[in-house]
């Protein structure tokens, strides 16, 4: 890596004042603190060159020198949960990635059903150099657990506020685990405080026991100067159900990394998500299924909208180990191209080692249907306004998975936001 | 309300509409029949405003505004109604939240207030009944995976809650069996009155027994080659287009 000898020394330092400042750690962790770094140093961050990264260009990333952000929260940064006070549920907020147990809301510690604690660590992470780079500074996270048996019926939500000063990193950490026969819903909602160039890198991993229900929701609305780096990773045990919803709107440049590991028999696995680009924004997903065992389902479904200058990569990967047997998967990724200068990628990747398998992958790319629009029209709505319906209608069938009425009504403005449109779809 | 004057249009430079001549005043059913592939839907298309279509020549005015000023909407909002021959299916937009829209585009073009969702569902039961549509149509997905006759009667059903001043009902009654064209036709009869005007497009005459039409105009190759009384229908029915094809050139509607 070209210019790693400044800033190797630049984030070797940035570690050992966390060192310095966690001495409650483990210290196994340390170590693996060390290595990654070390790691890093070897093999760089990507590059265009790498496969999994032709198409999103993280130059700006790799060169700069970010500091972790300050934990000290401006008065900005807690007026803006006001407004998912009327969200059900558990509210755990983080300012600039780390975890404010005074700002966050409905928390019990009597509550026998769920612990949170404050001390995650994960030990490794996708083997790229952002991955590593969350690996060797993670700082702030929660562990949070579900007992067994466990029905949660209201969501827990993770708000996390960056309102960090200009090339800060927050770098957090969720390490989820549902019990056997639990069920919980997970928001993670991203928003900024400020128009700062903040880097939020961030790792979550969920572990469902046997027979749990997970439903993880995805919801990025950071401002358009900053980065994302994500990585969503999932266990799954015999014959549970996860289901992961994103909702990605923010960032100049986001990437996100999900990888489902399918280990027991019977289980279930949704990935649906909608990104939404305008202006010069960039939004990458890939995404990873290992279906390790027999008898499993997965179904994933992403639906990207992009106008102006805006781009975007969707890379889906479906493998099936030899004695995954009777998988039943299914891909699709449908683009709508609102504009001549929009681009997407779309790599959908199939890799098969079992013979009695169903899988099947469709990629579609488009503009919205004149014939559609003419109907309308027809009808007496302005041509605007029926683009807006028809591309609100596109994402709806995604949107309208969110069971939450008030959080699904935040989505629901979010895009109508992006499309400057007023519309009351649901009446 | 409408004046067509020696229309000319065409579609990738093949000309389909060669000179059409109509003049429809409040009040009136008329009713425009011809063979397929003779311009029926071209008109129809045409006036409404359909981009794939090129005019050529000739003026339409439409309650005294030159209609090719107008946008498409503009012209649904100026009064103008097309019930399509193939209604378009519209996946995740529900048929009820479109109609509201449309009407309060409507009506907000006409400088009235938006109806309010209670006044607009009284609204929507009661024309329901008109064309007996299922309930569950309501929130479904703009005609998608409806049965045929479900979509023609939902196109009569969204032309009774926007109460056009001039509907064109291009083929509503083909594919229908009788009982639905029965429904479709007393629909049509019910909305009828001296303020408002219907173009009744159809192939065959089977509904003009159901909708008694003042005129009858017979397309054939992008002209209006016979207008005619109610009897012109049942003349064509003895005798078939044939007996009008040969040696006719000129229309005289
Ligand atoms: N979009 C189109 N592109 C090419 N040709 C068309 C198009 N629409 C209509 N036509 C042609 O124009 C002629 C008239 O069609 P149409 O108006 O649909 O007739 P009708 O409704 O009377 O059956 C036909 O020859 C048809 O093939
Ligand atoms: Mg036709």
């Amino acid at each position: 890596m070209d210019n790693l000898p400044g800033l190797s020394a630049h984030y070797g330092q940035i570690l050992e004042t966390l060192l310095n400042q966690q001495d409650n750690n483990h210290p196994d962790q340390s170590v693996l603190r060390k290595n990654a770094l070390q790691r890093l140093m070897e093999t760089g961050f990507p590059s265009t060159r790498d496969e999994e990264w032709r198409f999103t260009n993280t130059k700006i990333l790799n060169e700069t020198a970010f500091r972790l952000a300050d934990t000290v929260t401006n008065a900005n940064a807690s007026q803006e949960q006001n407004r998912f006070d009327n969200w059900p549920g558990i509210r755990l907020v983080f300012v600039n990635g780390q975890f404010m147990a005074g700002l966050s809301k409905n928390m019990d510690p009597n509550d026998r059903r769920l612990s949170i604690e404050n001390t995650a660590f994960i030990a490794d992470s996708e083997p790229d150099g952002f991955g590593l780079l969350h690996l060797a500074l993670q700082n702030s996270g929660l562990t949070i657990r579900i007992a067994d048996n466990v029905q949660l019926s209201e969501p827990i939500h993770l708000l996390f506020i960056a309102s960090g000063a200009d090339n800060e990193m927050m770098t957090p950490v969720c390490d989820i685990n549902a019990g056997r026969n639990s069920g919980l819903t997970i928001i993670e909602n991203f928003i900024s405080s400020d128009q700062n160039t903040n880097f939020t890198n961030t790792h979550t991993r969920i572990r469902l026991s046997e027979n749990a229900s997970v439903r993880h929701i995805k919801i990025i609305n950071e401002n358009i100067r900053s980065y994302h780096y994500g990585q969503l990773r999932v266990d799954q045990e015999r014959d549970s159900r996860f289901q992961s919803l994103a909702f990605l709107f923010g960032n100049k440049l986001n990437r996100n990394n999900i990888s489902i590991i399918l280990n027991g028999s019977g289980c279930e696995s949704l990935m649906d998500g909608v990104f939404a680009g305008h202006r010069n924004q960039h939004h990458d997903v890939h995404t990873l299924i290992h279906h390790a065992s027999p008898h499993c389902r997965s179904h994933e479904l992403y639906r990207g909208i992009l106008a102006d200058e805006s781009s975007a990569v969707f890379s889906g990967k479906i493998h099936v180990h030899p004695d995954a047997q009777k998988t039943d998967a299914l891909q699709s990724n449908n683009c709508l191209l609102l504009s001549d200068q929009a681009t997407i990628n779309t790599k959908p990747q199939l890799e098969i080692y079992a013979d009695d398998v169903k899988c099947t992958h469709g990629a579609t790319v488009g503009q919205l249907n004149e014939d559609q629009i003419y109907y309308l029209r027809s009808r007496g709505i302005p041509e605007k306004k029926a683009r807006n319906i028809l591309t609100y209608a596109f994402a709806r069938e995604i949107i309208e998975q969110v069971e939450t009425e008030e959080v699904r009504n935040y989505i629901d403005q979010l895009l109508l936001n992006r499309l400057e449109e007023d519309m009351d779809f649901h009446k | 309300m409408l004046k067509i004057e020696n229309l000319k249009a065409s579609v990738d430079g093949k000309a389909i509409l060669k000179g059409i001549n109509l003049e429809v005043r409040a009040g009136e059913v008329h009713a425009i029949m011809g063979p397929n592939g003779s311009g029926k839907s071209t008109l129809a298309n045409v006036l409404a405003g359909r981009a794939d279509y090129q005019v050529d020549e000739g003026r339409v005015e439409f309650r005294d505004k030159d209609l090719f000023e107008m946008a498409p909407e503009d012209r649904a909002r100026e009064g103008l109604f097309l019930a399509f021959q193939y209604p378009v299916e519209i996946p995740g937009v529900s048929n009820v939240y479109f109609l509201k829209t449309a009407l309060n585009e409507k009506r907000k073009y006409q400088g009235l207030e938006e109806m309010d969702a209670a006044a607009f569902l009284k609204l929507v039961r009661e024309r329901m009944k008109i064309v007996d549509l299922d309930k569950s149509l309501l929130n479904r997905s703009v005609n998608e995976g409806f049965s045929g006759g479900e979509k023609k009667r939902n196109e009569i059903f969204h032309m009774a809650v926007l109460e056009p001043t001039l509907a064109l009902l291009d083929e509503t009654d083909s594919g229908l069996d009788i009982d639905a064209l029965r429904i479709v036709a007393s629909g049509v009869n019910q909305l009828r009155n001296e303020k408002n005007a219907f173009i009744i497009v159809t192939h065959y005459q089977r509904l003009l027994e159901y909708i008694e039409p003042d005129f009858v105009h017979v397309l054939h190759d992008g002209r209006i080659i016979r207008s005619g009384g109610k009897e012109l229908a049942l003349e064509l029915e003895e005798k078939g287009y044939d007996w009008l094809k040969q040696g006719s050139g000129e229309s005289n509607g």
